[in-house]
């Protein structure tokens, strides 16, 4: 069965191309654009994977990945980050949180789709 | 007065007593007597009538005058004697005087006895009363005298001049010295100073006997208990019962000399911080307020010959004419002396202005001194110019240091909402170019390959502009790690093959297989390689470009050969310097931001490595950079200590060093 892929990112051109890059690859692509969606969205599908971009405004990425965690549906969910800017600060925090991998903008796609098999074969 | 007169008549004639009570109750006397003609019965009447004065006849048989005055005058000196005779003669006169008797009456001269006798008993009345007043007053005295021996403040001490042994000594000095009043009898001058000391108290003791001099000063005095304290003895000598002593009031002046040697030692330390103290230090005094001393700093900061010179101002006359305020300095000054004065102490800043013309700023601070009856002004100055400068420094550095920091944080900002976008784009073109947005034709690729190319140019602008960022401010980070050089060469040619292939360049690799995996930055050495390659391909119109890489005893080292247009002689220096485009002609085409090999050398340098290029114009040029093979990368104290688990005094003194060894 296809595995699920989860997309939590406010930009929606940039959920557009990476949606059509992970479809292309086989995955079953949802996606959710404020932290809200993203929780419901997650609790609905309990995908396989979530692609969370921790740089979501007023702190909101870093607030969904807590809140996955502390749900009991959703606290297994292998989270990879995105991040727009180099802070060690905020990587710290999210790794403390548990994250399977982050990735900082720009991002190498080859990277990305390897590190996603990894973590899905993993599972 | 006249009245119980007691008249005692030594006479053995009958007829001449007869006589002689008939004169005196002729002159009216008030008395009682009694006749008497041989000594026994003198001495008899001299005991019991007890005669307030005695009338003797010269001579008579087994008695006389001269006699009978000897027995008076022995035992009762007080008691009168007028001597009545018959005799005349000179030499009975001259005798009778010699004795002491008060008159010689002639017997046929009667008429005077009375007045004689009358006045005999009014001097013997006043002799006694003076005597009684003088025994009067002497109790008194001495009263008055004990009064003031036993409740003076000072110690009193009489000593006997011959022996130099207390006669006696007042409460005050038995307190003094802890001995009782009895003991102090016992005891003579030796004994109550230190012996070190005992001539030279001796020879103060004799001055002052001689009278050359009353107070003895600083005179150590040794207590009962051994204790020693300091006394002024103010003496003079006395007399006692006819004896002659020497007395002494005795000063404790332990606090004095106490507050004498605070004070010493404070003018001395006053005196050594005056000298030795590196700001201006001086005083001004009513009502001209001139200047009344300057310690050296102050003959240094005015650059006055000497103190002397220093002394002829007024602070006016050592500023300019006007403060920075535009108010007059003289009329300034005046002020802020009278609030020093009225207040107590008045600090300041002021513009003052050195003997050579020279204007400088200072901090002034006055304080008001009172010496006794003298007020005056103490002053320092502290020459601020450099204090100014360095605030201004530091205000600047905190300003430039906020600056950068929020330039930073914007241009963060600004890349990220920069990369976004472009991110898409990228991904954009890719997914087309790869056919996942259906099939493309030969045209449509060339566009896009164009369109990628361009968001790679775009990204790498990005990335410069953030890292010459992190660069200014100091925040650059770096990822060492155990790399392969060669791979990382690699990497980079594949990725620039494009650009070179389409200029129609050859890029090469050439690579020594042996060189082991050292530590370093991947990406940031990818960034360099792609620096200097994208260079090479830039500045290169036809030909080739390679990259070797060799080994050497403990370095790396990479090389990126063109064969392109070189650099001149003079640009050389400016390379690696930020900004530094080299002329207009030879880069107007080429664009870029003219940070690459700024930034380039920035990450040679944090890898402890050497960066540095050979060209010639027309011939090419030869980029190198060498990365230690033993590369340490500076670990901060707080990683140290990780690594060795518990913290204690010694780890971090061996952390301290480690890091040291580092630097």
């Amino acid at each position: 069965m296809a595995k699920t892929i989860l997309i939590i990112d406010d930009d929606k051109d940039w959920v557009q191309m990476l949606s059509m890059r992970l479809q292309h690859k086989g995955y079953q692509v949802e996606a959710a654009f404020d932290a809200l969606q993203a929780v419901s969205q997650a609790l609905n599908l309990k995908p396989d994977l979530v692609l969370l971009d921790i740089m979501m405004p007023a702190g909101g990425g870093v607030r969904v990945l807590k809140n996955l965690r502390v749900n009991v549906n959703t606290f297994n969910i292998p989270v990879i980050a995105i991040t727009g800017i180099n802070d060690k600060q905020i990587i710290e925090a999210t790794v403390e949180l548990g994250i399977s991998g982050y990735f900082v903008k720009p991002i190498d796609m080859d990277k990305l789709l390897e590190k996603i098999e990894e973590v899905l074969i993993k599972k | 007065m006249d009245k119980g007169m007691r008249i005692l008549l030594v006479e053995d004639s009958a007829v001449d007593a007869e006589l002689i009570a008939r004169e005196l109750a002729k002159g009216g006397l008030a008395y009682t007597s009694k006749l008497v003609k041989s000594k026994d019965e003198f001495l008899k009447a001299l005991g019991e009538f007890a005669p307030d004065i005695i009338l003797c006849d010269y001579k008579m048989p087994g008695f006389s005058a001269p006699e009978a005055r000897e027995i008076v005058k022995k035992s009762y000196p007080e008691t009168p004697l007028i001597v009545v005779s018959g005799k005349i003669g000179e030499d009975v006169a001259v005798d009778t005087i010699k004795l002491g008797a008060v008159d010689y009456i002639l017997k046929d001269r009667l008429g005077r006895l009375v007045p004689a006798v009358r006045r005999a008993i009014a001097e013997a009345r006043i002799a006694c009363d003076i005597k009684q007043l003088e025994r009067e007053l002497l109790l008194a005295k001495e009263e008055e005298f004990r009064a003031i021996f036993d409740n003076a403040v000072d110690g009193i001490l009489i000593a006997d001049i011959e022996s130099k042994k207390f006669y006696m000594g007042n409460n005050a000095i038995c307190r003094m010295l802890g001995y009782s009043p009895q003991e102090i009898k016992d005891l003579g001058v030796m004994d109550i100073h230190p012996e070190k000391d005992i001539p030279y108290v001796i020879s103060q003791f004799e001055r002052q006997l001689k009278g050359g001099i009353h107070l003895a000063e600083d005179i150590p005095v040794k207590r009962k208990d051994g204790s020693v304290f300091y006394a002024d003895v103010n003496a003079a000598t006395i007399t006692i019962a006819g004896k002659a002593y020497l007395i002494g009031f005795f000063r404790d002046i332990t606090n004095r000399k106490q507050a004498e040697d605070l004070l010493r030692t404070s003018e001395e330390k006053y005196r050594s911080l005056f000298l030795s103290s590196r700001d201006a230090i001086m005083t001004l005094e009513p009502p001209t307020w001139e200047f009344t001393s300057g310690n050296p700093a102050t003959v240094k900061m005015f650059k006055v010959k000497n103190e002397a010179e220093f002394l002829i101002y007024e602070p006016w006359k050592l500023s300019p004419e006007y403060q920075p305020d535009g108010r007059a300095s003289e009329e300034k000054a005046k002020e802020m002396i009278e609030t020093a004065m009225r207040k107590g102490s008045n600090f300041f800043e002021w513009t003052h202005k050195r003997a050579n013309g020279e204007e400088f700023l200072a901090n002034v601070l006055l304080s008001r001194v009172e010496q006794g009856e003298k007020v005056f002004l103490h002053a320092t100055v502290r020459d601020i110019t450099e204090h100014k400068r360095l605030e201004k420094k530091l205000k600047l550095a905190d300003e430039l240091k906020a600056a950068t920091e929020m330039k930073l944080r914007f241009t963060s900002m600004v890349s990220h909402e920069l990369r976004s976008p472009l991110g898409v784009i990228k991904e954009g073109i890719n997914l087309v170019l790869e056919g996942l947005a259906g099939n493309i034709n030969d045209e449509q690729k060339d566009l896009l390959d164009t369109a990628k190319r361009n968001t790679d140019r775009l990204g790498r602008l990005i990335n410069n502009v953030l890292d010459f960022q992190k660069m200014e401010s100091g925040k650059m980070t770096f990822d060492f790690g155990e790399n392969d050089i060669n791979e990382t060469v690699l990497e980079v040619s594949k990725a620039m093959s494009l650009l070179a292939k389409e200029k129609g360049l050859d890029l090469a690799v050439d690579a020594d297989d042996n060189i082991p995996r050292i530590r370093f930055d991947k990406d940031r050495i990818i960034g360099v390689l792609t620096n200097l390659v994208s260079n090479a391909i830039k500045y290169t119109e036809k030909g080739n470009i390679t990259i070797s890489t060799k080994q050497e005893d403990n370095m790396v080292h990479v090389i990126v050969r063109d064969t392109g247009m070189g650099i001149k002689a003079e640009d050389m220096e400016k390379l690696f310097q930020v900004f530094e485009q080299l002329d207009s002609t030879r880069d107007k085409k080429k664009g870029g931001t003219g940070l690459g090999l700024a930034i380039s050398n920035e990450i040679i340098l944090a890898h402890k490595g050497k960066i540095w290029a050979e060209s010639q114009a027309g011939k090419g040029s030869v980029f190198h950079f060498t990365i230690p093979k033993k590369f340490k990368e500076k670990k901060k104290i707080g990683e140290i200590l990780i690594g060795e688990g518990k913290i204690t005094e010694e780890d971090l003194k061996k952390a301290l060093k480690k890091q040291e060894k580092q630097e």
